[in-house]
């Protein structure tokens, strides 16, 4: 049994049942209409980031669900995730709202796991690099935070 | 925890909200339109606003102000409408749409799976990451965890008051262990391979890395293939009976009549002491208690041997006194010599004294009005 989606950007897409109820947001409207040939409007994801998702929820189809706090908490991302994650900032964002939008936990997990992975052990000032992040802090309030927070100083 | 910070932070209680105004007072708090400024395209857009939308000013005294403040209009943000397409365009971020001002929540799953040190240090990025950060439920989580009380009414950012007693504190779990050994909290250092840098971890999250073999390489002790149980228990810290291993029975080379030794596997005993202590930092955390144990013992030894050798001659002084003083006389009391305070130098009679210390003969000097300070006028 397939499962018709379509993207913001009006592209159809056909896949199996399955596929799709990996999204609990498409697998409640699924329970909600039933058996039904329309498509399912996503208003929020374009076609390109649809393609990943599905892509990475066909890669993902057996996959147990998994309620460990501490599994989930671990940052290590497997191989092929990896993979599928080495793209432009924009699309990994892109995807991130997406799994959130979908409620795909697991693909959000890894997503926000590549970006806590980005961040991992840099100082402020890299960090606002790697973002793009333009500093609007004053001088003192900077060095009332870094008061605060001297903590996080002495590595 | 992640389930708990998926909380929307704008949706917290509103004395933090206070309490965080009152850390950062210069600016207003948690407006999206204040990112705004951060941009060559909020620039445009504020003076072109500030331009179009100016109202005009009759009063003298607002035109004046107004004119003194200029500079900083055209760089302070305008009250723009917070819906989330417009902070989308001006914001100052790569990825425009997901600026912290428009997607809070989903930068709060994201530092889910990021450290505190990570945290704090994201924290002195900017404006809005400070308030998402120290909004998170992660901090009030590791007060109750601390089993620290949070005062009602005028008290600092829970951020702030998590960082104050964050001593002790597992950086993966925010759980605290014992005060010290291996049971506690220890600072675990990685392989450099791993490129990790080294972490205050619990004895359980420690545990859990074990498997990876993650710490490096490390020769204990030169021990040979086969190890005695009182050399396990007293150099490695533990008691192999409680962990069912495997030992081989020899006779005691001391006497032939003592009990046999029990000879452990080298390996196995490494082993198993790496999983007791939680790994090799662990194992130092505890021969280091160890260590202070013994030492703080032979202290407190030596200290009481020294206590009870004053009072013994304390004893025979007052004995001594009691056989010389006959019995219809109290003897005099014996102030034990570690109590007796020292006694002032003896005092010299004036004609005993040196030539060197006599002192010089009285010298009179004669007053005349010009001496006096002051001069009153004679009524």
């Amino acid at each position: 049994m397939s499962v018709r989606l379509l993207s913001s950007d009006s592209e159809d897409f056909t896949v199996a049942k399955e596929v799709a109820e990996r999204s609990m947001l498409i697998k409640n409207m699924l329970e909600d209409v039933g058996d039904n040939d329309n498509p399912i409007p996503l208003p929020n994801v374009t076609a390109k980031i649809l393609r990943k998702v599905i892509e990475w929820c066909e890669h993902h189809l057996g996959d147990p669900v998994t309620n460990d706090e501490n599994e989930r908490r671990n940052t290590e991302i497997d191989e092929w995730d990896q993979k599928f994650m080495e793209v432009d900032q924009e699309t990994l964002f892109d995807i991130i709202l997406a799994a959130n939008y979908l409620d795909i936990k697991p693909l959000l997990d890894v997503g926000c796991k590549t970006v806590a992975n980005m961040i991992k052990g840099k100082t402020a000032e890299e960090i606002r690099k790697i973002f793009n992040i333009v500093n609007d802090l004053t001088p003192e309030e900077e060095a009332q935070i870094r008061k605060e927070n001297e903590w996080a100083e002495d590595r | 925890m992640k389930g708990e910070l998926k909380i929307d932070p704008t949706n917290m209680p509103r004395r933090i909200t206070r309490s965080m105004t009152g850390t950062l007072p210069s600016r207003k708090p948690a407006a999206v339109s204040e990112f705004t400024s951060d941009t060559v395209v909020a620039k445009h857009k504020v003076t072109k606003e500030a331009a179009t939308k100016e109202p005009k000013v009759t009063n003298q005294r607002a035109v004046k102000k107004r004119a003194a403040k200029g500079k900083q209009r055209a760089t302070e943000p305008v009250q723009e409408p917070a819906d989330a397409e417009t902070s989308a365009i001006v914001s100052g971020y790569i990825i425009p749409h997901l600026s912290p001002a428009t997607y809070p929540d989903v930068w709060c799953q994201i530092f889910a799976f990021v450290d505190i040190r990570d945290l704090l240090q994201l924290s002195m990025t900017c404006r809005h990451f400070y308030q998402i950060i120290s909004h998170l439920w992660l901090w009030t989580n590791i007060l109750s965890t601390l089993g620290k009380q949070i005062k009602k009414g005028k008290s600092p950012m829970y951020q702030v008051m998590a960082i104050q007693h964050k001593r002790g504190l597992c950086e993966r779990c925010h759980t605290t262990g014992a005060p010290s050994g291996s049971g506690g909290v220890v600072k675990m250092k990685f392989k450099p391979e791993l490129d990790m840098r080294a972490q205050d971890l619990c004895l359980q999250c420690r545990r859990g890395l074990l498997s990876k073999e993650v710490e490096p390489d490390w020769h204990p002790f030169g021990f040979s293939r086969m190890i005695t149980h009182s050399r396990t228990s007293g150099q490695l810290h533990f008691d192999p009976d409680n962990y069912g291993l495997n030992f081989v029975t020899a006779r005691n080379p001391i006497h032939r009549r003592f009990a046999a030794m029990r000879l452990f596997d080298t390996a196995d005993v490494q082993e198993t002491a790496l999983q007791v202590h939680g790994g090799f930092c662990g194992l130092q955390a505890a021969i280091q208690k160890s260590k202070r144990t013994r030492e703080t013992r032979a202290a407190n030894k030596r200290l009481k041997r020294q206590r009870q050798h004053e009072e013994q001659r304390a004893a025979a002084q007052s004995s001594a006194l009691a056989q010389a003083h006959p019995a219809s006389s109290p003897p005099p009391q014996v102030i034990p010599t570690a109590l007796a305070l020292p006694m002032p130098p003896a005092i010299q009679p004036a004609h005993a004294m040196s030539s060197a210390h006599t002192l010089p003969p009285y010298q009179t000097i004669p007053v005349s009005p010009s001496h006096l300070p002051v001069t009153f006028p004679m009524i």
